[in-house]
């Protein structure tokens, strides 16, 4: 698969189209431990993001992550650190995806520039509510 | 009080207290049709790491120290 295009999804039909957001089915795995989930590509973020639940559902243990990771805005409440996933977008080949683990379940599954956008091209065509993703680098349609 | 009498105190308000005064209006009027929206009383969070920059390259180094051990 070289492209693959993915509709917008509105997050509070009350809102309708105003609510629309680029939420991205995923799977992640640990080891033998995998999960489906709901991501939000999000361009403006600098780092991927994962709840603590996701993290615990996964067979994650929070005492043996021991690299601390910095956040901002919110979540800068909450403690967070490193863990690394993978992770497989449609029929794409599984990538290795590096999240800031936080301590706190109110925040949405988050794919940002580090390191979802170094693996992933991304076209939103916002007006249409859709936006298209194929693996960096890729030319083909 | 009627409108009319109001109306030479609220032209005399600040303007920030006449931005407030609006955005309170706008949340009563909603609230009296039954429509859930912004209003003035509640906070929104934007749950966006747009400027975890360090962060980030923390995330960078323990791929690196992955892909290095690998």
């Amino acid at each position: 698969m070289t492209a693959h295009r993915f509709p917008y999804v509105q997050v509070d039909p009350s809102l309708g189209d105003a609510s629309a957001l680029p939420y991205m089915p995923i799977t992640l795995t640990n080891g033998q431990q995998k999960i489906g989930a709901s991501a939000l590509v999000h361009s403006g973020a600098a780092l991927n993001v994962l709840p603590y639940n996701l993290g615990i559902q996964l067979g994650v243990v929070w005492e043996q992550q021991t690299v601390p990771v910095a956040l901002s805005g919110n979540l800068a409440a909450s403690e967070a650190r490193a863990l690394l996933l993978t992770g497989q977008v449609a029929d794409f080949l599984p990538v290795r995806l590096a999240f800031a683990w936080s301590r706190s379940n109110n925040v949405p599954v988050i794919l940002g520039q580090v390191n979802f956008f170094m693996n992933f091209d991304v076209c939103f065509f916002r007006a249409q509510l859709l936006y298209e993703i194929r693996r960096a680098g890729s030319t083909e349609d | 009080m009627t409108l009319n009498e109001l109306l030479p105190s609220l032209h005399a308000l600040p303007r920030a207290d006449k931005l407030r005064l609006i955005q309170l209006l706008a949340a009563d009027v909603a609230s009296e049709d039954g429509i859930a929206g912004a209003n003035g009383d509640t906070t929104y969070p934007v749950w966006s790491p747009h400027e975890a920059l360090d962060g980030a390259a923390t995330l960078l180094r323990v791929l690196e120290q992955e892909k290095a051990a690998s």
